[in-house]
Order: C-alpha cells, then sequence, then structure tokens
C-alpha cells in the first residue's frame, strides 16, 4: 500500500511539473505574442495627469509629458518631463530600456542645469509620491519575467488571459504578479501586485482603451494600494503614435536641452 | 563691488540686445513661437552661532525667472537671478545666469550668449567643473553660479559630442562683503581693484582676453565619460596681492590665466554608482616682482553612490567622495579649501506626495581632522507650490595658534542655522 501511494505521488508530481512546464511555454508564448502585436509603433508621445488620492479622498495633482522610441534590437527609449508640481517643473527623466540588462537612467536637474546619471536600483521607490512604482511605469520587456499561463477568462464581457508573472529581477519591490490580458487590445486590463512577503499589495485597473493605428492604448490606469487604502489615477491625453523621433533627442547630453 | 558689477552689466546689454536682434531676424514670422515661463520668489534667513566679527544674521528675499522659447531652427532661453539683503546691502546682486540665442541644425548647434556649465561628476568636490564664475556669499556648500559670455558650437559624435568654447570675457565672481561671516579676508578689509595675470605674465586691469575650451563628452556601455582642454582666467582661487609691503593700502586681487586639462567619468555598477572627475591646471608664471602668483597642481576627486528603497516607497542613498591635490610642489595652499578631504553623507528622501527630505554630510579634512564641515537639512513640500528647507551648518577652520586667520580660516565658527520658503510658479 505505501508503495502505490508512493508511486501515485511520484506520477502526479510529475503530471504535476509537466502540467506547469506547459502552463510556463504557453505564458511565454501570449508574452510574444503581446510583444509582437505591440511592435512597430515607432514612436509615442503623450501628456499625462496623475492623480494621487490619500486615505481620506483628498487629491493632488501631477502633470508631465512623455515620448518613447522604438528601438529594433533592445528596449525603448523614453524621456518624461515633470511640469506639476512647480517645484519639479523642467525635470527630466531619460530611461534606455535593457531587455536582461539593468536599465540605463538619467536624470537632469534644472536648478542646478546638470544631467546626473542615476542607478535604476529603486525600483519599487514611489514615482512622484503616487502608488505607482518605478517598474510599474518602465517598458514591461518580456525578458523580465517568467510566465505562467493560469486560465482563459471573461472582464466584462472580453477575453482575457489570466497569467502569473514573476519578476527575474531580484531588485524588483514584487514576488509575484497576477495580469490579465485582453485578446483584443493585447494589452492589460487588471493587474494584481504582491509584495515581497507574497502579499496582495496593489490592485491596477486598465481602462479607456483606444486604437491608434492597429496600436490599442489605456487611457486611463487606477492603481488601488490595499495596504495603505491610497489610490493614484494616471490618465493619458493627447497621445500621438507613430512619431519617428532622431535618435539625438535621447542622448543623455540632450536632457538638458 | 559695486564698481566692478556695474562694469559687467555695461557690457551684458549690448550683448542681449546683439543676441535679441539675432533671433527675431532669423526667426521665420509664419513659424509657431512656443514660449515658456517658470520661476521661483522666496525669502531666506540663517543666523550666525558661533560668534566672531561681522553680522550675525542675513534675511533676503529672493527670485529667479526663466523665460524659454523656440522656433525651429531657433532657441532662446533667458534666466536670472536676484537676492535682495535686509540686513546687509552690498551682499545684494543681480545676474544673468543663463541669457542665449541658439541655432541648430541636424548634429550641429551654435549658441551665444550667457551660459551656465555644470561638467561635474561628484557632488561635493569640483575639480572639472571651473568655467562659471560663483557668487560666494549664499549656499555656502553649493554657491550660485554665475553665467558666462561664451559662444559655442557643438557636433554630435557617436553617442555623445564634442564642442568648442569661446569665452571673450571675464565674470567676475562675486564675493562675500567685508562685514560677512564668508569673508576671506580680515575683517572689515577691502580689495579695492581686480587684476589679471594675462597670457604674458603681466598684471592688467581688462576684462577681455580671449579664452578658448574644447570638450568632447561620450556615454559608452554603463559609463559617461568626457574629457575637456581648457584656457581660462581662474575664477576659483583669486589671490591676494598688496602693491607694497609694508602694505599701505588696500590690497588687488588677481586672477591667473591657466590652462586646464581635465575630465569626468560616471559609471553604474549594480546598486552603485562610481564617479570620478579630475583636473591638472598650469598656470601662467607672473613678470610682475609685486606678485608671485600660484604654481601648478592637479586635483582628482572620486566617490561612490549607494542607494536602496524601502518597502514604504522611500529610498536612502549613502554617499563617499575624496579629493585630494598633487603636483603642487611647495605651493603655498593656505587659500586652498580641499586639499585632501573625505565627504561622507546620507539622504533619505519619504517618497511620500510632499516629497519630504533628510540630508546630513561632513567634509573632514584628512591632514588636519579638526578642519570639518557638516550639514543637516530637512526639507518639504508644502502644497503643489511651496517648498520650505531648514538645516545647520557647521564650519571648523581653526587658525594656527601662532599667527591671524588667513583664507578659509576666516570662516572657523562661521556656523548657522537657516531656513528658505519658496513658492515656485
Amino acid at each position: 500500500m505505501k508503495k502505490l501511494t508512493f508511486t501515485l505521488a511520484l506520477v502526479s508530481l510529475a503530471f504535476s511539473q509537466l502540467s506547469y512546464g506547459d502552463n510556463a511555454a504557453k505564458g511565454l508564448d501570449i508574452a510574444k505574442k503581446v510583444d509582437v502585436a505591440n511592435n512597430g509603433f515607432k514612436g509615442e508621445e503623450s501628456s499625462m495627469e496623475m492623480i494621487l488620492i490619500n486615505a481620506h479622498g483628498e487629491k493632488t495633482t501631477r502633470k508631465m509629458t512623455s515620448v518613447v522610441k522604438e528601438t529594433k534590437s533592445d528596449g525603448d527609449k523614453s524621456k518624461i518631463e515633470f511640469l506639476l508640481p512647480a517645484d519639479v517643473k523642467g525635470t527630466r527623466m531619460l530611461t534606455w530600456t535593457h531587455k536582461k540588462d539593468n536599465d540605463d537612467q538619467w536624470l537632469f536637474l534644472p536648478a542646478l542645469n546638470r544631467v546626473k546619471r542615476i542607478t535604476s536600483r529603486n525600483k519599487s521607490g514611489s514615482f512622484m509620491g503616487s502608488e505607482f512604482s518605478y517598474e510599474d511605469l518602465g517598458s514591461q520587456e518580456v525578458e523580465k519575467f517568467t510566465y505562467e499561463f493560469v486560465a482563459d477568462e471573461k472582464i466584462a464581457n472580453r477575453d482575457v488571459w489570466k497569467m502569473i508573472r514573476v519578476p527575474t529581477d531580484k531588485k524588483s519591490g514584487y514576488s509575484k504578479q497576477i495580469i490579465w490580458i485582453d485578446k483584443g487590445y493585447m494589452g492589460a486590463v487588471k493587474i494584481d501586485y504582491f509584495d515581497r512577503k507574497g502579499k496582495l499589495l496593489k490592485k491596477a485597473l486598465f481602462s479607456g482603451y483606444k486604437k491608434y493605428g492597429k496600436f490599442w492604448r489605456a487611457g486611463k490606469i487606477q492603481m488601488d494600494n490595499v495596504q495603505t487604502r491610497k489610490k493614484s489615477e494616471l490618465n493619458w491625453s493627447n497621445r500621438k503614435l507613430g512619431t519617428a523621433f532622431d535618435d539625438d533627442q535621447f542622448d543623455s547630453d540632450e536632457l538638458a536641452e | 563691488m559695486k564698481k566692478r558689477y556695474w562694469g559687467i552689466r555695461r557690457i551684458q546689454k549690448p550683448v542681449l540686445l546683439c543676441c535679441s536682434l539675432w533671433l527675431l531676424w532669423g526667426m521665420d514670422a509664419s513659424a509657431e513661437v512656443k514660449i515658456s515661463s517658470q520661476g521661483e520668489l522666496g525669502i531666506e534667513a540663517r543666523l550666525f552661532t558661533g560668534g566672531g566679527e561681522g553680522d550675525q544674521g542675513n534675511v533676503s528675499g529672493i527670485g529667479r525667472l526663466s523665460l524659454s522659447g523656440k522656433s525651429k531652427p531657433f532657441k532662446f532661453k533667458f534666466r536670472g537671478f536676484i537676492r535682495h539683503d535686509g540686513v546687509d546691502r552690498t551682499r545684494s546682486a543681480i545676474f544673468p545666469e543663463e541669457a542665449w540665442v541658439e541655432y541648430r541644425e541636424k548634429g550641429l548647434r551654435f549658441r551665444a550668449g550667457y551660459q551656465l556649465l555644470n561638467w561635474t561628476a561628484t557632488e561635493a568636490f569640483h575639480p572639472a567643473d571651473v568655467i562659471n564664475s560663483r557668487y560666494f556669499d549664499g549656499n555656502v556648500q553649493n554657491p550660485e553660479k554665475l553665467g558666462e559670455l561664451i559662444l559655442s558650437l557643438r557636433l554630435k559624435i557617436g553617442n555623445g559630442n564634442i564642442e568648442g568654447f569661446l569665452m571673450p570675457l571675464f565674470t567676475e565672481p562675486i564675493l562675500p562683503s567685508t562685514q560677512s561671516r564668508f569673508r576671506f579676508s580680515p575683517f572689515g578689509s577691502e580689495v579695492t581693484n581686480t587684476l589679471i595675470l594675462d597670457r604674458d605674465g603681466e598684471l592688467t586691469e581688462t576684462k577681455v582676453h580671449p579664452n578658448w575650451g574644447v570638450r568632447l563628452s561620450q556615454t559608452l556601455g554603463k559609463a559617461d565619460v568626457s574629457m575637456h582642454v581648457l584656457q581660462q582666467t581662474d575664477k576659483s582661487l583669486p589671490q591676494v596681492r598688496f602693491e607694497s609691503l609694508p602694505p599701505t593700502s588696500p590690497p588687488n586681487l588677481v586672477f591667473q590665466q591657466v590652462t586646464q586639462v581635465g575630465g569626468t567619468y560616471q559609471q553604474a555598477l549594480g546598486t552603485f554608482l562610481l564617479k570620478f572627475e579630475g583636473a591638472y591646471r598650469w598656470f601662467v608664471d607672473s613678470n610682475d616682482p609685486t606678485f608671485a602668483g600660484l604654481s601648478d597642481f592637479g586635483l582628482v576627486a572620486g566617490g561612490v553612490e549607494w542607494g536602496f528603497g524601502h518597502e514604504s516607497g522611500g529610498e536612502s542613498t549613502f554617499l563617499l567622495e575624496g579629493q585630494s591635490i598633487f603636483g603642487q610642489g611647495d605651493a603655498d595652499l593656505t587659500f586652498f579649501l580641499f586639499e585632501r578631504d573625505v565627504l561622507l553623507g546620507y539622504r533619505y528622501a519619504h517618497g511620500d506626495e510632499s516629497d519630504q527630505s533628510l540630508t546630513l554630510s561632513s567634509i573632514v579634512d584628512l591632514d588636519d581632522p579638526e578642519q570639518i564641515f557638516g550639514n543637516a537639512e530637512y526639507g518639504r513640500r508644502l502644497g503643489d507650490s511651496w517648498r520650505l528647507s531648514a538645516g545647520f551648518r557647521l564650519i571648523r577652520y581653526p587658525a594656527s595658534e601662532d599667527s591671524a586667520p588667513v583664507g578659509p580660516e576666516n570662516l572657523n565658527n562661521a556656523n548657522y542655522v537657516y531656513t528658505t520658503l519658496l513658492r515656485y510658479f
């Protein structure tokens, strides 16, 4: 009897490993499919408004502009300029995303007229005091996660893939993320973020999807921190895709221009 | 001070007028002109706690206005600073930080006017960053820079550029008044005249000198590298000259022509940021028997920055930097502030919506550990438009027991508490 139980346990383990392997392969396959579907936008520019809502419901607004240049061989290059609050107006952040390596980042400090290289170390750090962290807003390269497909589901009558993705970077602020990807938009509609201890930390809801050429983009992300009960909303406007930016515009020296 | 200041302003006006005319002439009337502005207005107060002769406190109104615009291929920027001190009127100043016009074609940029350059890699010591003069009676740790009249041509090369600079006019630093606790000369003593030791080794009163520089900067993988060659009037180490000995009249202040070769290096290594900065300066020898001048020397500074995030969303950053002088021979280093010093610093940014931060730092002289510059500062945003900072600075630079204070020794015990309230718009 003991022998039979042991054999059954082994077989069960083998099947679960096989099933995990299948789900991991399917998860990676979906991630690659989503990546391919979003390739070819060349360049993107937009205005962004971030509303910070504290536990008492009080609101604070942040404003910025963003430009992104797609690169073929590596991750995207992006530049964010802060417009509000007034004390950081003119501050700019340049990021060269890499598929495997740490990102390169520079900050332009207008008061000192100085471009400073910074380490992209504090991925979990709050972005402008909001519930978004730097890694939430950075380029989501396929290589930066491992994947596991969970199920086909429906959200608001739309077909979605539910997957678990685990950041490969040990410096990430998350132990895992559960992501729901819309099969039509080829973009996330919901993400649950789990902290390093494995507890649910934040919930992101993506809405207001709009089509630009063949690409879909969310117009709003609402991020709820379930631990602090603070919220942040990120809204996009004046979005334009397909702009062919000069590579020079994304040089670190050009950040001061 | 006032007289010298008006001298510079006389030249500033025609320069600004020429830049404006060039901009108007070159702009296409039908082209869209994008103009943006920003600025800050506020009050700063400081109270000295260490005693000593001179003003024991200051209250100033400060302001900065920045206006920029572009209409391709032209761009202009003006940024000016003003300080009005209610206690010491000679501390009041108004100067342009930037006032330039730019023309840009693909891969090429020409800029003319008052420019503010920042070539530094390190946080505390800046041996490579020497172009702009400074206002020495403001923020003692990071004095405000004055715009320098520059014609520059930049050419894109690889992942960076090469830039040539022509600097026809010497912009004098604004030195602390004779009443200031930051004066570099004994209490009440006045400097009557500013002289420049020119390329021929002669002392001259003219401020027009054809100086130049070339700088190459590149991003190579995870590193940013720059190198420069510079021929200019040194502004960082003015020397005192007496017309006769023993002195019968107030001294002159002499700025020497110098040739400098230097560079910077920054590299990200995981969670660490490595920084190096260095320069060697060859000073023009003096032919004047009443002025010996500075000898050649080099400065090298390096450091490491290490930061990590907290689960709360905050961030801590530790800083270790050092600077050392070399190749100076038997030169007199009396007027030199940081010969062989180490900085230890810590910054905590809370990462909240009011952007609260706490900064602690200390610079210690390795040869004389009694020489200490300490600083503690807390800052936060108040609402969307205001920012408050408050702190304490400790300055220990004791003089030798058997002599009167000379140079930076005059700063000994100029400890002070300070607060600044700024409204940004």
